[in-house]
């Protein structure tokens, strides 16, 4: 049987798959560059999510219902679909085990700084495969109850935040300069182009139809929960404090206190992270799965599961020996590499879709 | 007993008949009494008594019956009919002896025909007696299940305050009656089966027609016909047999010793199984909300019932989770209690020679084996567990400094919270689960329990009863199921029948009218 989705799970699947990494490094890197307009940059972002978000939407309406690959690889040839599946699948593995990695440094840093981080990382990669063994149907369900928690959360955090928000903080507008505000979109715009994993998803909906809905809907509300996030930051903590913070996301959380009996309870707003984060691990780690199933067309996806796997946790542990490396990579790496692989790879999908239209529409003719 | 089953039989043993040809009857009765007691092996319970008919004096007939399965009430009134009846000159001509008893002398209200031995011995075997007849290729088999059995009691497991007290019985006549009396309705099917080779145990599967949805009665035939044992003891065995995934720690196939239980189930779309011997009946296709319902929750007013569902489900992450969020706290994040707290937690601790993981095992084993201790005891030493329980293990444990009391605490409510949950299997489900949070929380605090949790979420998402998702209402989401789940809004605002479950044709979906909602006013005007 086919799984499906349903569009509200999609559109959760691509907010767990956008945020979680995101709210990281997004409120340090806007507001190191752009200072107090930093929520300025997180809209222009939106603006740029949203029209990556209809490019790459647009792509997949035109996917007659084919896997991703399959369909890749009936439109332009085998050996297009092959570099194109292994390029992705490869992308997606490496995200896979920078996300992983990423993940693990941030719980050595904050609770588990003993324990060795191959454990960690075993217990995440874990995680993430066996919910893929249980479907992609199964992850997408989780997506959702996932992303009802964190709409929980949310209010509750702004809410007692509330005396602490000082939204004078946010002004003078534009103090930054324009070219300091547009550095600094640029990598909200990198971490929303990761929308482009509609392509992969697309296939699997109930209703392939409404893509284009579930993809503004899903880039409008990681845009917002960053906005949320990066305002909030800035008017709790004022710009200067926040450039020195790791995570300011859980440290505004970490001083509230209510009463003289509820504090530090920014372990309850990292667990629900958490569960986001877990959630985008396993979809790209499926992303991964599937690509490399299909391009070299093998018969097991759960053996293929467990192969990259196993390859993840070595990558992930050997990849990045210090952790500054890593930081330096999100920062500025990821860049380029989430642009090529989120933006340009779709683009010249796209265009040679443009390109190969009129001939496809004759072979159709002519084999009907 | 059952003329249906009799024919399904048939089919069903279709083994045995591959084995040696169906013996049929012969015109001799001797050879048909010989062989009829080959067939059941003999015994001191076979009971048979040969009569002469005074209109056909040169043929003999046999009453055959098993005794104790029989209801010897009416074995007596058909003996009685027959006497009166042999002594009697029959008042017109009738062609032969079979004829005249088949149409005029047995005082039993069921009763059919029979030409195999096979057919008459299980018959038999079944409670139902058998008359053979000289000279005749049939045999008349009568209906006179009874015997024995419980009467109809106050579930034990199940128990409300308001409500009704009746429960199910062993008897499966009896069970499929309680539901008949609830459910008056010519939609409501009760489809019978037999399985198990040698305990030929009798099921029944009930449902509303054009309610349930037709795919999902297959599906539940289908798996039953699947079954190939040779004993069916209890609802049990089919539960493990037909259930959509073996491996797993939640139930997917609801229990319930209610008769109303199971009519609101069978009403809702949902498929009822009934065992003979057990008071279970299983009820699918399942979701995991219905395991915090109480059929009590629908009696009572709906705003304290969502209170109590609420409380329950509470109940059920505290027995899941408190220990392992009690040793992740005081393992990992001291910093997240209050000072106060913290110091005095700490002062308890000072003198327990083990981490918090190994004192958290400690009392939980223990309270696992007061627990189980208490089911399987004699009831007449019951207190002598409670004393040993609450003084030796707890207040004495606590003082020798083997563990602290804050922990006694822990597991005694977390104990207290797994009794809370309606349905005593997904309260297992809870206690096995917690272990092993509790060794993940052990190893990674918080960040392990998240990790778990995560798990089961992915688990609980992949699970199916009966091709149905278990979370249903909430994954995939249908916002209409919602009014029933955690929540119960009052009954004149449930107007549809859940969605998902019961079949989509439309006439069957509306429960209650539009506009009952009660306004006096509007009456009044």
């Amino acid at each position: 049987m086919k799984p499906e989705i349903s569009t509200l799970q999609t559109v959760a699947i691509v907010i767990n798959t956008i945020t979680p990494t995101a709210l990281l490094s997004i409120p340090s890197v806007t507001i190191g560059f752009a200072a107090n307009d930093a929520w300025i940059s997180v809209l222009i972002a939106a603006v740029a999510g949203v029209i990556i978000a209809i490019t790459i939407a647009a792509i997949c309406k035109t996917n007659p219902g084919f896997l991703f690959i399959e369909w890749m690889e009936n439109r332009f040839g085998r050996i297009v679909g092959m570099v194109v599946g292994l390029l992705l699948g490869v992308y997606y593995f490496n995200s896979f085990c920078m996300i992983v990695r990423q993940f693990a440094n941030f719980i050595a840093d904050m609770v588990l700084d003993e324990t060795p981080i191959v454990m960690l990382i075993a217990v995440m990669v874990g995680v993430a495969a066996f919910s893929i063994a249980h479907g992609i149907e199964a992850v997408a369900r989780s997506a959702a109850l996932v992303m009802f928690m964190v709409i929980l959360v949310i209010p509750v955090s702004v809410g007692l935040n509330f005396d602490d928000i000082n939204l004078k903080k946010l002004l003078p507008f534009f103090d930054a300069g324009t070219s300091r505000i547009g550095l600094a979109a640029i990598s909200p715009i990198g971490w929303l182009s990761e929308i482009s994993i509609l392509l992969i998803l697309q296939p699997y909906m109930k209703n392939p139809k409404s893509v284009m809905k579930a993809g503004i809907i899903g880039s409008l509300g990681s845009a917002a929960q960053l906005l949320i996030v990066t305002v909030m930051a800035v008017s709790v903590f004022g710009s200067e404090v926040v450039r020195m913070m790791s995570y300011p996301l859980f440290n505004m959380v970490g001083i509230v206190e209510v009463g003289k009996f509820l504090e530090r309870i920014e372990i309850y707003t990292v667990s629900v992270w958490g569960m986001t984060m877990y959630v985008k691990m396993s979809v790209f780690l499926f992303a991964s799965v599937h690509c490399i199933t299909y391009t070299f067309r093998l018969k097991s996806i759960r053996h293929t599961l467990f192969s990259i796997s196993l390859l993840a946790i070595v990558t992930t542990i050997v990849t990045w020996t210090r952790n500054l490396e890593l930081g330096r990579f999100v920062i500025v790496d990821s860049i380029p590499f989430l642009s090529m692989f989120n933006i340009i790879l779709p683009l010249c999908i796209g265009f040679c879709l443009l390109v190969t239209r009129g001939n496809n529409s004759k072979k159709g003719a002519q084999s009907s | 007993m059952f003329k249906k089953q009799t024919a399904g039989n048939d089919k069903q043993a279709g083994d045995d008949q591959k084995q040696h040809v169906e013996q049929l009857l012969v015109p001799d009765l001797e050879q048909n009494m010989e062989r009829l007691e080959r067939f059941l092996g003999g015994g001191a319970d076979i009971v048979c008594r040969t009569l002469t008919h005074r209109s056909f004096p040169n043929q003999r007939y046999a009453l055959f019956y098993i005794d104790g399965i029989v209801d010897g009430t009416a074995i007596g009134t058909m003996l009685l009919g027959l006497l009166e009846d042999a002594n009697s000159q029959a008042t017109e001509e009738t062609d032969s002896l079979y004829t005249h008893l088949m149409e005029r002398s047995i005082a039993v209200g069921k009763i059919f025909p029979a030409t195999a031995v096979e057919e008459v011995g299980y018959a038999m075997l079944e409670g139902s007696s058998v008359i053979l007849v000289d000279g005749s290729l049939r045999a008349i088999i009568i209906d006179t299940t009874g015997g024995e059995s419980r009467s109809v009691e106050e579930p034990t497991s199940q128990t409300v305050v308001r409500g009704p007290k009746e429960g199910f019985t062993e008897n499966l006549r009896t069970n499929t009656a309680l539901v008949r009396r609830i459910i008056k309705s010519p939609k409501l099917r009760v489809d019978y089966k037999i399985v198990g080779r040698e305990t030929r145990t009798n099921i029944a599967v009930i449902y509303l027609q054009g309610i349930a949805q037709d795919d999902v009665v297959k599906e539940v035939h289908r798996r039953i016909e699947q079954i190939e044992i040779d004993a069916i003891l209890e609802s049990g065995y089919i539960e493990e047999f037909i259930q959509d995934k073996a491996f797993t720690p939640f139930p997917l196939i609801q229990n319930t010793e209610r008769p109303d239980t199971a009519c609101a189930s069978i009403l809702e779309g949902q498929v009822v199984i009934m065992v003979s011997g057990t008071p279970f009946v299983l009820i699918t296709p399942v979701t995991f909300v219905k395991f915090f319902q109480s059929s009590e929750d629908y009696y009572q007013r709906y705003d304290i019932s969502t209170f109590l569902r609420l409380i329950r489900m509470t109940s059920f992450f505290i027995s899941m989770l408190l220990p392992s969020l009690y040793i992740a706290i005081t393992t990992f994040h001291q910093e997240m209690l209050p000072t106060s707290l913290l110091i005095s937690l700490a002062a308890q601790r000072e003198g327990v020679p083990f981490p918090a993981l190994v004192e958290a095992f400690l009392m939980e084993i223990t309270f696992e084996i007061l627990r189980e201790a208490g089911v399987r005891m004699p009831r007449i030493i019951g207190p002598a567990i409670s004393i040993v329980g609450a003084l030796v293990l707890g207040q004495a444990a606590v003082q020798a400094g083997l563990v602290s009391a804050a922990m006694v605490i822990v597991v005694s409510f977390t104990a207290i919270a797994s009794f809370v949950i309606p349905a005593v299997n997904m309260g297992i489900a809870a206690r096995l689960i917690r272990f092993v949070l509790m060794i993940l929380a052990g190893s990674f605090g918080l960040f392990g329990i998240m990790s778990g949790l995560m798990v089961l979420l992915a688990h609980l998402c992949g699970l199916r009863s009966f091709g149905k998702p278990y979370l249903l209402p909430f994954s995939p989401l249908i916002v209409s199921n919602l009014k029933d789940t955690f929540i119960r809004v009052p009954w004149w605002a449930m107007r549809k029948r859940p969605i998902g479950m019961s079949s989509h044709q439309v006439p069957n979906q509306n429960r209650i009218g539009g506009g009952k909602r009660p306004d006096p006013d509007q009456e009044g005007a």
